[in-house]
């Protein structure tokens, strides 16, 4: 009986002081994060930042491999310039404006998508 | 002369393990080969189940005195080197160092940009303290139980920590069954997440984290050392540790010793720690009905701390309107980052489309902090 009483203690104690720090520690580094902001004023920080960065303009088309005509998404466009910009070896603060896509037929043969596929889900 | 000859040849043979050896040591010599095959062939976290599996091999080869326990007698004065490595283990040397390790290697940008997975973190704690119960009901002392619930931490130095304190007779089977399972993580965990989640809560599809600056990266380390260690003096040296390794990593301003830390220091600790734990794997010791009650309860901590980060996560997800997939709370086990591997396949499985591995680190992080949290309750109420 002295196991089992010993041993809810320990759960109930357990459990409450692990949620309690670990709420504590988010509330801590949520209001941290605020107070960071707050000193810092993200908007005059966004402007100099902006100021600082050289942009680049790619008027070129970038070819992608699609076999439907769906219009691009927003998720879409920004994985297409996060491709671009690991392309071209990009510093950090590197800023490109993709102005246009255009999308072609699929050719890239069969296997070599399925090798791909295959060689992606085997990073995972 | 031929008969001296014969004599002396009989006296070796005579005084050899295969005569003097006892059953139960060649069969831990099988059991430690058995672990080899694995770590080799399986890839069974190789870095350090192998040394763990050669600890073994070593500390039961019959009278070679090569176990963690075999120092100074009155016929070797200086001791066992492997006696002299395990001190490490026994002082509480060795898991911080890896910790520190650790910490240089993870990035908290996850965690700190979605602060609520410290919650799922600490809902994966859950199997801890849950089989600390079945523990105890099945006979085993509130010290040892403690020590067998932090295997549901995944957390192998966690556990080690741990155990070295509160059972340190435990410790050979404990390691052992800590590190097998951490590495089954990816065929324990699927049929829970899969079992507790109805398919369209798999395929919600989570919005991108926000950007995390190098300052809040800087303070995040002292931020949570100051706080936990406050709160909870007995995880000051894991959590301690864990954030001074962070610190290395993020400052910048020590990529030296960042890399000494990533490399060179938690490879030797590694190859000290996971040698003298698997030294201490005696067949007096391991050979017992507790080492196989040590694997089930083993089983059972890591199903309940999947299940109950899951779980959170479910009620996460209805808290937030659906914002939040349940499949990241099973990565709140601190297995770095198979776990959140783990939520990310299955995630895709669900929604091909669908990238949780960098919201799944939130949480996978988190239950590191959560788990050196936990390890300090027990310390705490049971050491």
């Amino acid at each position: 009986m002295d196991n089992i009483s010993l041993s809810v203690n320990v759960i109930f104690v357990g459990i409450v002081v692990v949620f309690i720090s670990l709420v504590f520690l988010t509330c801590i580094i949520v209001l941290s994060n605020k107070l960071l902001n707050a000193i810092k004023g993200i908007s005059g920080e966004n402007k100099k930042e902006t100021d600082n960065i050289p942009v680049q303009e790619i008027s070129e088309t970038r070819n992608i491999n699609s076999s439907n005509g769906d219009i691009p998404t927003d998720e879409l466009v920004a994985v297409l310039t996060a491709a671009v910009m690991a392309s071209i070896n990009t510093h950090p603060g590197y800023s490109i404006r993709l102005k246009s896509f255009r999308r072609i037929p699929q050719t890239t043969p069969v296997w070599n998508i399925a090798g791909r596929n295959e060689y992606l889900a085997g990073k995972l | 002369m031929f008969q001296e000859f014969i004599n002396t040849i009989i006296d070796l043979v005579n005084s050899s393990g295969f005569v003097r050896g006892d059953w139960k040591q060649f069969l831990m010599l099988a059991i430690a080969c058995f672990l080899i095959y694995l770590a080799i062939v399986k890839k069974y976290e190789p870095l350090l189940l192998l040394p763990i599996a050669f600890g073994m091999l070593l500390a039961n080869l019959p009278f070679a005195n090569l176990s963690s326990y075999d120092g100074p007698t009155e016929q070797n004065a200086a001791g066992g080197l492997i006696y002299y490595l395990y001190q490490g283990v026994k002082m509480g040397i060795y898991p911080p160092l890896i910790f520190l390790g650790i910490g240089a290697m993870t990035d908290f940008g996850p965690l700190i940009a979605n602060p609520k997975s410290l919650l799922l973190g600490a809902a994966a704690q859950l199997g801890i303290f849950l089989t600390f119960f079945g523990a105890n009901l099945l006979g085993f002392t509130p010290q040892e139980a403690g020590a067998i619930g932090i295997i549901g931490g995944a957390d192998g130095p966690t556990a080690i920590f741990v155990t070295s304190r509160l059972a340190p007779h435990l410790l050979g089977p404990i390691a052992i069954a800590a590190y097998s399972y951490m590495a089954l993580v990816p065929i324990i965990q699927p049929p829970i997440m899969k079992a507790l989640t109805t398919q369209k809560e798999r395929e919600i599809v989570m919005e991108q984290l926000r950007p995390v600056s190098k300052l809040e990266k800087v303070i995040f380390p002292i931020l949570v050392t100051l706080l936990v260690s406050l709160f909870i003096p007995d995880a000051a040296p894991l959590v301690g540790m864990l954030m001074l390794g962070n610190l290395f990593r993020e400052s910048g301003v020590v990529e030296r010793i960042s890399k000494t830390a990533q490399n060179e220091l938690i490879n030797i600790i590694t190859i000290f720690l996971g040698v003298s734990v698997g030294a201490t794997a005696k067949a007096e010791t391991f050979l017992s009905p507790k080492t196989l009650g040590i694997i089930v309860l083993g089983l059972v901590a890591f199903s309940f701390g999947t299940a109950g980060g899951v779980l959170f996560g479910k009620l996460m997800c209805w808290a937030t309107g659906g914002k939040v997939n349940p499949l990241i709370g099973s990565a709140g086990v601190s297995a770095v980052p198979m776990a959140a591997r783990v939520s990310q396949k299955v995630g895709q499985e669900a929604n091909p489309s669908n990238f949780l591995l960098m919201h799944a680190m939130g949480p996978n992080v988190a239950g590191v902090i959560g788990s050196a949290v936990a390890a300090g309750v027990l310390l705490s109420v049971l050491g």
